[in-house]
This record gives C-alpha cells, structure tokens and sequence, in this order.
C-alpha cells in the first residue's frame, strides 16, 4: 500500500476509533465533543491527501474482499471531484458537531449518530460499487431513523414520526434499487459500473432513483419540515448527504447513460423548474424566519435537475457546483436564522451571507446559474426563456428576504427556539471563514473542470 | 476426537430427561441438571466447530449413533459438516439462553423439553432419511407434552393440531424412506394418462416436500407455528420455534440425495411460489398488531428466502439460503428474548430512557436491526446472495421477492422504535434496566450476530464449502 493509501484509509476509520469515547459520559456532554476532533482530526488527514490527489493528480484507490470467491468488494476510490465534496463535507461536520455540543440534554447521543453519519459520508462518496453504495445508502436511512426520532423524541415526537415515515422508506428503497440495478445491469461483472453499459428497461429505474433521491416540492414535504423542528446540526447532517446522495446518483448518469436522448433530459428538467417553483412560493409564503431561509435548500435541489436537463454528454459542473455548495450553505442559513444580530462580527456575518446568497460574480451562485444560463442559450429560445424567469424569481426572493429581515418594522421571529441565539462571536466568524472556503473551493473546482 | 464429541453433544440433553422418567431428581435439582446438561453440549459443538477451522480436512466426518459400535454401525450414523454443526451449534446456544430467561419448569415440562432438544441435534446430525425420520417421530411426544403443559387458553388445540401435522411429516418420510428401501420406486403407484404422468418419484418428492413444509412450518403450513408463538411458557414455545431449521435442512440434505430430478423440474414453480410467499409474508408483517406475532411473520419471510435460495439451484441461492437458516435460528430466539424482556416493563420503556437503561437501548435498537436483515449483518448478505442467484434465470422472480424487503423494511418501523414490547396482556410490571439473567440471554446473540456481519467471511466460506459438496452431489 502506499502512503496515500495509508492517509486514506487512516482518514475513513477516525470516526471508528473516537466513536468508544462517546461512552464517557464527561467527554461526551462536554463543548468541545469527540464529533468535533473527529472532524477536526480527519480535515488535518485531508491536507496530505489534498496534495496526492490535486498536486499528483492521481486517485487513491482501495479495494478488499468481504468474502472470498464471490465479488462483495469494498471499492472506494478518491479523485479530484469526490475530495471536492468530501473537504466541504467535513468542515461542514465540524459545524454540526460545534452546533450540537450547544444542545442541552441528549447532545451526546446525537453527537454519536452524527458520527456514524459522517463516518458513513466519505463510504458512499467514493464508492465505486453499487453494492457498497447501496449498503450505504440502506445504512444511512437507519442511522437517521434514529437521528431524527432521538432529536424530537421530548417536544414534537409526531413530527419526527412524520419525517422518518417519508425519509426512512425512501432512503431504504433508493439503497434496494440501487442493488437491484447493480445485480440486473452488472452482475456479472462484480456490481461494478460499467461504461455506456446502462439498458434501456434501467433507464428508467435510473430516472425514477434520480427524482426519488431529490427532495423536490411538492411531494417531498418532509424537508421543509424537518428544516423547520430539527436541531440545526441534524439537519445540516441530513443536507450533507442529501448533497451527496444527489450527487453520486447524478453523476451515475454520465458513466451508465452518457448518451441520454432529449426526451428523457426534458422529463427531469420539467420535475427540476416544478420544483422550483413550489420552493421559491414556499420561500414568499413562509410566516417565520427558519421557514423562509429554509426554502432555499430545496429549490438548490430542484436546481440540480435543472442542470441535469440541460447537461451535455459528461458536462455536469453545474450539479456539481450545488452539491458542494448546499451543504455550507444550508449551515450558514440555519445559523443565520436562529442566531440574534448584535455584534460587528455577526453583522458582517449575515451581510456576507447575502451577498453569497444573491449570487455576485465569484461566488458558487453566479457559477451555478451562469452555467446553466449559458447552456440555456446553447438549447434554444424556450430553454432561454425559462431560465430568464427562474433567475428572476432567485432574485426577487432574495429581495424579498433583505426586505423582509432587515427593512421590514417588524421582522419576522425566528421561528424557533434555539441555542444558537445565544452563541457570540466565535460562530459568527467561523461562519465568515466557511463564506470565503466556499467561495474559494468553487472557483478552484470552476477552473479545473 | 469429533465424532465421539458430536455424539455426546447429541444424546447428553436426553440424561435429564431419562432421571425425571425414572424419578431421580426433581424440580430444582433436576432444572439444574438440565441447564448443565445443555450447556455442557453446546461446550461440545463449540469444541467441535472450533476444531473444524483448525483442522486441514474440511470435508464432512462421521460420528457413531451411539457409542456402542453395534448394532448401530454401518449406514446407521451421524454425518455432520460445518453447516449442521454451525446449525447445531446455533440451536443448542439458543437453549442455552432460554435457561436464563425461563423460570425452573415442572418436571414433565423439563423432561420433554430436554428430549425435543436431544431429537433435534439428532435429526440435525442424521447421515440419511431414515434415521432423521427416527429423531422427528422422537420428537413427536416431547412436543405434544411440551404444548399441553402450557398455560395458554387454546393449548389443547394447539397441541392437536402440532399431533396431527407431525404425525402427518413423520408418515410422509417413512413412506419415502420404505419406498427407497423396498426399491420400488420407479413403479411405485405410477399413474400414466393420456397426457399428464405422475411418476411415483414425483409423489415421493412431494410427500419430502409437505413434511418439510410442516416441520418448518412454513407458508402454508403455517398456521399451528403461528399459534406457537402465543405460548406462555418459554420451555414450550422456542425449541419449537427452533425446530424451523430442520424442514430446511430436510430440502437441503435429503430431497437433493433422492429427488434431484424432481427438484429440477418443479424447482422454478416453487420458487416463484415462495417468492410470493415473502412478500405476503412481510405484508403479514406489516400488518400484525402484536410484537410476537410480527415475530412470526418475520421468521416466515427469513424463511421463505431461505426456501426461494434453494431452489434457485445455484451456488449463490444455496449458500444464501442456508446461512440464512442459521442467522434466523439466532436472531429470532434473541429477538423472542427480547421481547419478552420488554414485556416486563410494559409499555413504559421509551427512547427518553436510553440514558437510564443503555442495555436495554442498545438491545432494543440492535437485534431488530440486525434481524430485519439490515447491512452489517448476515442476514443482508443472504438476501443479497439470494436474490443475486435469480439473476439471469428468474429475473421475474427478482422484482416480488426484492418487494417483500422494503415491504418488510417499512413494517420494521414498528418494532424499531422501542415498541417490540407491547403486551397483550397485563401482568406484573418491573422496572429497571437489563437483569444479569436478561443480559446474559439477549448480549451473546447480539455480539455474535455483530460480528457475523462484520466479518461473514469467517462463517459462509465453510459453510459455501459445504453447499458446494452438497450442490456437487445432487449434479
């Protein structure tokens, strides 16, 4: 094995080796939680990594036998996209460990099923079978069966028994079909995937993964819901990977299917702009603070059919751009949200946020839609049309939010109770630093696509 | 050293039952000399498994019936390989188990139990189809005793109907056993129309088929195993549950040695009937109201995939299908313990409790996981290697064998959350976490049902080593 072998498979079983300590009671209730150097600890694995993969451009590869003679393989490989997502990924980890050592009560137990989560993230970015994806995936649904009821068990165990009945089944049976397309399409072949190798009959098994996987109004309502009573952390955790979730089954799509016919690109664009719409009158409709910021997510997510639409053969930077983005971004509005304005820090805070928010040059915002704008261009006039109005109603929801936070007499409440208020500047300049990083991380993606 | 110890392991549960005959012992004494007598034979699989991985010759080895060499010599012997020691080995942990959980039994309830028990790891040893058709008839007795003796309202019918079923299984595979024996067979009640010919093996390999269905008690033949699980006594109801293995062991070992014609030729017809069977099965797990009886059904559809593995006719299908026969005669006892252990608390035990009572939690969240076939265990890859063996060959099977997992998977959300434990009835409620005795009947399953998961390697490659003599045989 080589070093950066060694770095990689050191980096996937840190979380194995600090999730005992959660055990001790004192370690485990304390600010500064395991979660946290976890997170911290595996971002520092990162640096070395960074170095082999971006540097040497080469891709770590790891691949072991869980029984003999027959192809249960782990195969994980890392190159240049998936560190992209998994960098962002563990910062974002760090924030929703900070943000769950805020929690009174229980935030041991969630600390350790954020753990387990984000010892499962990297497992399912880098998988390159579909038997450890779908292994995963089916994985991850318990885990955050759990999350999510031991979160709401006290206040609103009705909800989470809402959420965990839309979220829970939906996760087991995109990890299901994906085995299932793995044993039709490449059985033979190790459950590998395999290029331009997708039929047709899975073709549209694929389509129905895709629309499953994204939690596109109006029918994914658990999302909005789980953005409005979750802890802040769990839902962060949960938009992490559904940003990774998206991602990997989106870009399954240029290795199976690359050669996709119009018709079938116009079937997820129509679900992508549907959704759209419903987030962004969700966005004007929404009474509280955490409701209206809270709409942003899903449209991003509506946004990643969008791209998908309008996509040439292997070009998906778009998608790209907003599964790396939305994990950072969905952290810093829900600490936006619940947080109270009152220092310089955080002021300059909320104001960076904004201007990420509405999209100036530079920023992932401006890349996402400039992306998909200029392939609308390439489409056609309708294509073009409709790009115009969807930009133009991102932007009036963007004025609607500076209006309705910072002009209105009377601003709307947060929506909910939360430790985060509370928090001083600490958070606010993390929440600075992770502004800059993603603005950084998506110009450096940006250039190298 | 293996043979004499297997044999041992086998006859050393009948001693408790031979002093409570003879009056030797009784109540206390006697309840300890059975819980000695089982743990000492399950020390003896465990020796006898362990020497297995040490040994080079992986190959099945024989063991005498008794340890008098005559008149039991000759075709009269035991014929273990790794998947009925392993199976054994499972079984006789599982007794082990109950003994913690069960309070002291009369001595009928004793007796017959230890002999159902010493009837069971025979069959499961049984080197041909008569001598297993010997340990089921032997069992016949002990588990019409072990029913009647419990306090279950409707015990008598249970135990008419447990009379009639095995007296039916055991006619069945004395009738194929005679029929071989006499050599008769091929002429055997031959019927030849026109169009349609039943050939005499076609009947034998039905008749094989339906005692392995009741032993199993698996769909159809369900019924009178569904109102076993509604027993109230503990030494009544999970030997019984237990007994499931053997139907499957009979499909495995014996139907394959005398009906690999037949198996070939209506195999696909029974697979896809029992690819059906999983998924109405998993809806009757959806839907039942009870935790035991979401038990049931669970083990039916644990079942009906072992079944579907086996008649996929494919390495992949076998070793599924036959691990899979071993997981649930883990995970379903445990999960049965559980539940029971639960039970005392009523309704009262929540998640807000976990901190207070982490056994208990980490129990409760676990074995249902792990039981409903969840990655990490080795239930999942059964279902996979099972539904892996269909590709190609019944791919139409795939699609309503794969919809019984997240049908199963949705009705799991009623037993996830800490809800295995609602009770039918009331009773005296206790308070507190895990007793010493719950935690050492519940923790040993869940560890080795763990580490079956973390590293099935260890335990489907003998057992896929086997599968293949067995596979190697039958073609």
């Amino acid at each position: 094995m080589s070093l950066g072998q060694w770095l990689f498979l050191a980096y996937l079983a840190v979380p194995a080796a600090v999730a005992p300590t959660f055990a001790v009671r004192k370690l485990s209730q304390g600010r500064a939680s395991p979660g946290a150097v976890a997170a911290a600890l595996r971002i520092l694995l990162l640096i070395p990594l960074v170095r082999f993969v971006i540097f040497d451009t080469q891709s770590i590869i790891l691949n072991a036998g869980i029984v003999e003679d027959y192809p249960f393989r782990l195969a994980l490989s890392l190159d240049f996209f998936r560190l992209g997502i998994i960098v962002v990924a563990e910062f974002c980890f760090l924030l929703a460990h900070a943000m769950c050592s805020m929690n009174e009560g229980r935030r041991g137990l969630l600390g350790f099923l954020i753990l387990l989560s984000e010892l499962l993230f990297p497992l399912y970015v880098c998988s390159d079978n579909l038997m450890l994806t779908g292994v995963v995936q089916i994985t991850i649904g318990f885990v955050f069966y759990y999350l999510i009821r031991f979160s709401l068990m006290d206040h609103s165990s009705d909800i989470g028994d809402q959420i965990t009945k839309s979220l829970y089944p939906v996760y087991y049976a995109l990890g299901l079909i994906l085995l299932f397309w793995g044993l039709s399409e490449f059985g033979e072949h190790g459950l590998a995937l395999q290029k331009a190798s997708g039929s047709r009959l899975n073709l549209v098994l694929w389509m129905f993964l895709l629309i499953l996987s994204v939690p596109v109004a109006p029918w994914a309502r658990w999302l909005g819901l789980a953005v409005a009573h979750l802890p802040e952390a769990v839902t962060l955790a949960l938009v992490i990977f559904l940003s990774a979730i998206t991602w990997k089954i989106s870009s399954m799509f240029s290795v199976a299917y690359p050669d996709l016919e119009w018709k079938y690109k116009l079937g997820i664009y129509l679900v992508g702009i549907t959704g759209c719409a419903f987030s962004i009158g969700s966005l004007f409709a929404a009474q509280s603070r955490r409701l209206m910021l809270g709409s942003l997510p899903t449209f991003f997510f509506s946004l990643i059919l969008v791209s998908l639409g309008v996509s040439q053969s292997k070009l998906l930077s778009s998608a790209y751009y907003v599964c790396v983005f939305l994990p950072v971004f969905t952290g810093l509005i829900l600490y936006a949200s619940a947080m109270n304005v009152r220092t310089a820090v955080e002021k300059s805070y909320v104001g960076i946020l904004l201007a990420l928010i509405l999209g100036l040059p530079g920023t992932p915002v401006y890349l996402i839609f400039g992306t998909i704008g200029s392939r609308s261009l390439d489409m056609g006039l309708g294509y073009t049309i409709i790009f115009g109005l969807l930009w133009f109603l991102y932007f009036s929801a963007n004025v609607h939010i500076c209006r309705r936070i910072f002009l209105d007499p009377e601003p709307p409440e947060a929506g909910v109770i939360s430790p985060l208020s509370k928090t001083g500047s600490a958070f606010a300049s993390f929440g600075i630093f992770l502004c800059v990083f993603i603005v950084f991380v998506t110009m450096f993606a940006g250039r190298s696509l | 050293m293996n043979p004499a110890l297997t044999t041992i392991a086998v006859f050393l549960p009948l001693i408790p039952s031979l002093m409570a005959l003879f009056g030797v012992l009784r109540e206390k004494r006697l309840w300890a000399l059975a819980v000695s007598a089982h743990v000492a034979s399950w020390l003896c699989f465990t020796v006898v498994l362990a020497g297995s991985y040490l040994s080079s010759d992986k190959g099945p080895f024989e063991g005498l019936l008794l340890l008098g060499p005559t008149p039991w010599s000759g075709p009269f012997r035991f014929h273990w390989d790794f998947w009925s020691i392993f199976l054994a080995w499972v079984a006789s942990g599982a007794v082990v188990s109950l003994h913690f959980l069960a309070s002291a039994g009369s001595r009928a309830l004793v007796a017959s139990m230890s002999a159902f028990v010493a009837c069971f790891l025979a069959a499961l040893g049984a080197g041909n189809l008569f001598l297993f058709g010997v340990a089921i008839a032997g069992a016949v007795l002990p588990r019409f005793v072990m029913i009647s003796l419990d306090g279950a309202e409707n015990k008598i019918q249970i135990a008419m109907e447990a009379a009639v079923f095995s007296l039916i299984a055991v006619l069945a595979i004395f009738t194929v056993v005679l029929s071989i024996a006499s050599g008769s067979m091929p002429s055997w009640i031959g019927i030849e129309g026109e169009r349609y010919e039943v050939t005499a093996s076609t009947i034998g390999f039905f008749l094989l088929f339906v005692a392995a269905m009741i032993i199993s008690g698996i769909f159809p033949f369900h019924s009178n195993m569904r109102k076993i699980y509604g027993l109230n006594r503990l030494y009544g109801m999970v030997p019984l549950v237990l007994q499931s293995v053997l139907g499957i062991f009979l499909m495995f070992r014996f139907s394959t040695q005398y009906f690999p014609e037949q198996i070939r030729q209506f195999g696909p017809v029974l697979l896809y009937f029992y690819a059906a069977a999983a998924l109405v099965s998993s809806i009757g797990f959806c839907g039942s109201a009870f935790a035991r009886d979401r038990i049931f059904w669970l083990q039916q559809v644990l079942l009906c995939f072992s079944m579907i593995g086996f008649f996929s006719l494919n390495q992949k299908g076998w070793l599924g299908g036959s691990a899979l026969a071993a997981f649930q005669a883990l995970a379903i006892p445990a999960l049965l313990f559980l539940s029971i252990s639960l039970d005392k608390r009523g309704s009262g035990f929540v998640g807000s409790k976990i901190a207070d009572f982490p056994w208990m939690g980490v129990a409760s969240i676990l074995l249902p996981l792990i039981a409903l076939g969840a990655p990490l265990s080795l239930g999942f890859y059964c279902f996979v290697l099972v539904l892996w063996s269909l590709a190609g060959g019944f791919s139409a099977a795939i699609p309503v064998a794969l919809l019984a997992i997240p049908v199963c998977a949705f009705g799991g959300m009623r037993i996830m959350f800490f809800r295995l434990g609602e009770s039918e009835s009331g009773g005296e409620r206790i308070a507190g976490d895990f007793s010493p005795s719950e935690f050492v009947a519940v923790y040993p399953s869940i560890i080795f049902l763990l580490l079956m998961g973390i590293a099935p390697g260890i335990f489907l490659a003998p057992i896929g080593a086997t599968v293949a003599v067995m596979l190697k045989a039958m073609n």
